[in-house]
Parts: C-alpha cells; structure tokens; sequence
C-alpha cells in the first residue's frame, strides 16, 4: 500500500482539521512531497466551497424575539403553573419566616443584654433559694445552739480559722426587704435569719464587749 | 428586620434608662441604735413603731432607743454613723435596682472591721444587725433606706415604716 493510498481517505478529514495531531503531521508532511494529494486536497477545497456557496442562510432578523414570544405564548398546563407557585410561595415564606425569626432573636438579644435581668444575673450571681422559714418568736440567747440548727433557721457559722466569712450567696430570704449577697464577720457565730411575717432581715453579732 | 431591630433597641433603651439610677439619686439612711435588755421596762415611747416589730424578734423585756440619726448621701458616697459603745456604721449605697437599694455596710468596733456586707435592701426595708454587748444587754441596729426610685412600690401596705 502506497503513502498516497493511506493518505487519501484523511484528506477530507485533513480539510476540516478533524484528524489527531499525529496524523494531521503525517498528511502535511506527505502533501508536501505529493503533487496529486496535494492536487486532490485543492478539489476538496473547492467543493466545500461551492457547496458553501449554494447554500441560501435565511434571515435571522427578530429571531431571538420571535423565539421568546412562542415560549411565552406555551402556558404550561395548570397543574404544573399551581406547583410553580406553591414552590415559589414556599421560599418566600421561608425567606421571611427565617428573617422575622431572627429580627426576633436579636431584639431578645439585645433586650437580655440591656435591662437588669442580665445585669443581675451577671452583677450579683445567680438567683440563690429562699430561706428556710424562721421561728416565730426567735430568742437572742437561743442563737447560739441555733447556728448548728440550719434546717429551723438559716444560719451562717463562720470560718473559726479565717475568722472572716466567705461570700454567702445563700443569704437571701425570698419574703425579706433585704438580700444579703456578701457577708464577712469577725464573729464566729455569726447568724442571719428572716422574718417573713414582717419582711425583716436579722443579721446576728454576738460579741462579749 | 430594620424596623424590628430599631424598636427593640429603643425599647431597650427606655427599660435601661428607666432601671439606672440617675447621677445625683439621693439615698436616705436610717440608723436607729435600740437597747434590748431583761429590765422589764417595756418598750421606750419613741419606738412606737418599731417596738412589736423588735417584741416579735426578739424576747426581751425591755426596748429603750439609744439614737436615732436620719441622714441623706449621694449614691456612691459612704457614709459613716457613730453608734453606742465605740462602734462606727459604715454605709454606701451603690446602686438602685427596681425598688431595691444595693449599698455596702461596715460594722467597725472602734477601729476594727467586724462585719461587712453587701446587700440589697428594698426601698423603705429595715436591716436588723443585732447582737453587740452594750451596757445590761445588747444592742439592735436598725437599718433602713429611702430613695425616689422610678420603680419604688412606696404604696406597699406590707412595708412597715419606723
């Protein structure tokens, strides 16, 4: 088989650059030694063109509009117009759903974070549990046997060895006119209680002198 | 969701300013010093309003008023009262907090601190610290703070004054 007879079925092919690189190389490098491919590819060439030439390229003018007027003109069917707008009312509820929901957090937010609530939380502790109910008729003498007696009366020993009392955040009687939120004595036996019938908040010093 | 944000924050505001003591808030103190002793002299005339209050406290015979000192200081001033015995109170208001007074108390026995305190105590509210050796018995001071607060309950019926 000779170069032009391998050649001749990839000139057309060659023409309209549809061959793989290595063969594009192998058809210019024979046409170039190869006067009748060389001649065969020109009457290739000049068929494309006359069968370009003949060939009528209708008017395009307003094709696009024309075109965009039929797919309006095509109403889909009404079940599919109703999903359509189901779908679309769905992200839009869900769009505002999802800004409504945290204009509300922040307004929460920013509430927490500029009233007393937060402030109190932050600035005193957290809320500490009423006082137990003291007796009625609290006798100054009987104080003393009554700081070990903390479920009749809440009462606040001191530390012997610090002399001084850690923060008590437990000081604070629900029903008092008073919240004790830090106490530090010197005295050991220190003792607070409540009166609820009165609202009266008594904080115990016994001291010798 | 600008709308919302905006009322939210001025509504924040309002409860904010509403809540914070103004600059020049003036607290009034009430320092009554009371000595409680087994005399069996009954309670003193001048603590008519105080006296059933200290009887259902307590269980001494006899209520006799030592001193009564009323004085105002600006929020944030300490304020000092001589008491019987040597001893000094130390008062200093801080804050106001709905109808509540947060102050800071100093009981001092000369010039050693015994006891010191924060506390929040409700407007027209009375604080008892009781308990020192005075002369035949001991000695009950009463603590109470006024102020004008914007949230105060003045009305309460369950607030006894003295």
């Amino acid at each position: 088989m000779s170069d032009c007879e391998k050649i001749a079925p990839l000139l057309g092919a060659f023409q309209d650059g549809e061959l793989e690189p290595q063969e594009m190389r192998d058809v210019a490098r024979h046409l170039a030694s190869c006067k009748s491919c060389e001649t065969e590819l020109s009457d290739y060439n000049m068929l494309g063109q006359q069968l370009r030439d003949i060939i009528t390229i209708p008017p395009l003018t307003g094709f696009a509009a024309g075109v965009d007027a039929r797919l309006r003109a095509l109403r889909p069917p009404l079940r599919e117009r109703i999903g359509t707008f189901f779908e679309s009312l769905n992200q839009r509820w869900a769009a505002a759903f999802a800004m409504v929901s945290m204009a509300g957090a922040v307004a929460v937010i920013t509430a927490l974070l500029l009233t007393p609530y937060l402030r109190n939380s932050i600035g005193t502790g957290t809320q500490v549990a009423p006082m137990a109910k003291a007796e009625p008729r609290a006798a100054a003498p009987s104080l003393a046997s009554a700081t070990t007696d903390e479920g009749a009366r809440s009462v606040v020993p001191t530390d012997d060895e610090a002399q001084q009392l850690a923060s008590t955040p437990n000081l604070n009687p629900g029903d008092s006119h008073a919240v004790i939120k830090r106490l530090e004595s010197q005295i050991p036996t220190t003792a607070v209680w409540s009166e609820p019938e009165n609202g009266t908040t008594v904080i115990w010093l016994p001291t010798d002198k | 969701m600008a709308v919302t944000m905006a009322l939210a924050v001025a509504a924040a505001g309002r409860i904010w300013a509403a809540s914070s003591p103004e600059p020049t808030q003036k607290i009034g103190v009430r320092v009554d010093s009371v000595l409680a002793s087994d005399t069996h002299q009954g309670v003193d005339t001048q603590l008519t309003p105080m006296g059933p209050r200290l009887q259902s406290l307590f269980n001494y015979t006899s209520y006799r008023l030592v001193s009564h000192q009323e004085r105002q200081t600006p929020m944030g001033t300490q304020i000092s009262f001589d008491l019987p015995g040597g001893r000094i109170l130390h008062v200093e208001p801080s804050a106001i907090e709905g109808d509540m007074i947060e102050m800071e108390l100093v009981l001092f026995q000369g010039e050693r601190p015994v006891m010191t305190t924060d506390l929040k105590l409700r407007n027209h509210g009375v604080l008892i610290v009781g308990g020192p050796r005075y002369e035949q018995g001991m000695l009950i001071i009463s603590i109470g703070a006024d102020c004008r607060c914007p949230h105060s309950r003045t009305a309460d019926a369950g607030t006894p004054r003295e």
